[in-house]
């Protein structure tokens, strides 16, 4: 494949479906232009390494794709923090990160509310707060740290060398021939994942009641809360060693599908052992209300149900991920797709 | 990039925003490609970077001003922009813009130039 193939795939990916076709047949008629002037004035077919500088001089695939996209979204503080090219997938992670945050509070408090648990909003919505408020923090620091390279190094992508397409290369699925590759931003976005999850049940571990609120009083977790704690960290941590080496190395396929199916089948292991524990909270005192009873009874319900849901939903993405005719092929084949659309 | 690199660099892409739209409707009064405009207005003395200019004519399509064409050239397809009416209307407003700030700036630099020249 021509290397002005591949940059027009590099930049493809990131723009706005609706206008991509058009936008690279554009733009592949403009470098077109600009690579016959070059080779008019040289009297000879440009080298790959003269069609490399033209292309350089084109820009960044990233930030070429993000000049194009009408969204001029970005974060300032001051100054800029998150420009308008990395913006788009600032937002999806962080509100992914929001999102799951806010349900799964959403979710407990609706069971304690059920229950007759004293709720408060305002103790409700402090805990949300803080733990929103933190998770935007560390969302923001490593989009932003990504974003000062990009500025600093605007140059420092190349075509050449198929597997090290930089920060360009970060949604790419395929390599140009069609070998799968791991996604850089998945990886980014499951290591960010990993991070916020893990410094959230850090605080929620010590300080239950950002979660539970007035009525962790009335709890007492079952010791197997603590057998499943440290394997479970082990899992989520692993899982973000795994993401980090597939962001450097995203040809490493097998790598990632080995990791992530012990993690899963270890995962799938942890929950089995919570969910056949029996009650995961019982009563402080021994002479509990039968109002407290009625609490606990209804959150151990809930909490059986959400892990139970959960053990189906990691099935469902194990089975998912691990056939290759459900993941692999519509991707590659419309990898393909798209790069005849290119020519 | 020392400090006042940086800020002399913001401020220059900040002045030269504005003035390369006037300029790229002022050419688009005759038609041209997206390349073929460059080179045109790089030949003109104004640079103007692949990835701006290109995005920038969407743009301005998008608002309007200019209108495009696909059609065959050298045996190729390729992508023809002019300016629209509405563009004409609005290119005229802002040359008469560009002159009056373009006039007043020059007194004012005029002004502060001439002590200078006296000094010296």
């Amino acid at each position: 494949m021509e290397l002005l193939d591949r940059y027009l795939i590099a930049v493809g990916q990131n723009l706005p479906k609706p206008q991509r076709d058009d936008i690279v047949r554009e733009l592949s008629e403009n470098i077109r232009s600009q690579f016959e002037d070059k080779e008019a004035e040289l009297g000879r077919p440009l080298s790959e390494a003269e069609q490399d500088a033209i292309l350089k001089q084109v820009g960044n695939p990233l930030l070429v794709a993000g000049r194009y996209r009408e969204d001029d979204r970005s974060l300032t503080l001051g100054r800029r923090i998150i420009g308008p090219a990395l913006f788009p997938f600032y937002a999806k992670v962080l509100w992914l990160n929001l999102g799951v945050t806010t349900l799964i509070t959403a979710l407990i408090v609706l069971a304690l509310f059920e229950a007759g648990a004293r709720v408060t909003l305002g103790g409700t919505a402090s805990s949300l707060f803080w733990t929103l408020a933190a998770e935007f923090i560390i969302v923001t620091l490593i989009f932003s740290g990504v974003e000062r390279h990009v500025s600093k190094f605007p140059d420092r992508w190349d075509l050449c060398k198929p597997r090290d397409s930089g920060l360009s290369g970060l949604l790419e699925r395929a390599e140009p021939d069609g070998t799968p590759r791991v996604p850089r931003f998945q990886s980014l976005a499951r290591f960010v994942a990993g991070a916020v999850f893990l410094a959230w049940l850090r605080v929620i571990t010590h300080s239950p009641i950002w979660m539970f609120g007035a009525a962790v009083g009335a709890f007492r977790v079952e010791p197997i809360w603590h057998r499943v704690y440290v394997p479970f960290v082990l899992v989520v941590f692993a899982g973000m060693i795994q993401s980090a080496i597939n962001f450097i190395r995203p040809d490493w396929v097998r790598f990632e599908a080995v990791v992530r199916g012990t993690l899963i089948l270890a995962g799938l292991g942890i929950l089995t052992l919570v969910v056949t524990a029996g009650p995961l909270l019982t009563v402080r005192n021994a002479t509990a209300t039968p109002a407290q009873l009625h609490v606990v009874h209804t959150v151990n319900f809930w909490f059986l149900l959400y892990f139970s849901m959960l053990a189906i939903a990691v099935v469902c993405v194990a089975v998912f991920s691990f056939v290759p005719g459900l993941r692999r092929a519509p991707r590659v084949a419309s990898e393909n797709g798209r790069k005849r659309n290119f020519i | 990039m020392p400090v006042d690199d940086t800020q002399f660099e913001n401020l220059r892409l900040e002045l030269r925003r504005g003035c390369l739209v006037l300029a790229v409707l002022a050419k688009l009064r005759s038609e041209y490609h997206g390349y073929a405009l460059g080179k045109a207005l790089s030949e003109s003395g104004l640079q103007i970077e692949e990835n701006t200019l290109y995005p920038l004519l969407r743009r301005l399509e998008s608002q309007k001003l200019l209108i495009s064409q696909w059609r065959m050239e050298d045996k190729r397809n390729k992508r023809f922009y002019r300016l629209s009416e509405e563009g004409q209307m609005v290119l005229k407003r802002l040359v008469e813009e560009w002159r009056g700030i373009n006039g007043a700036i020059e007194t004012l630099l005029g002004a502060r130039v001439a002590p200078g020249r006296k000094s010296a």
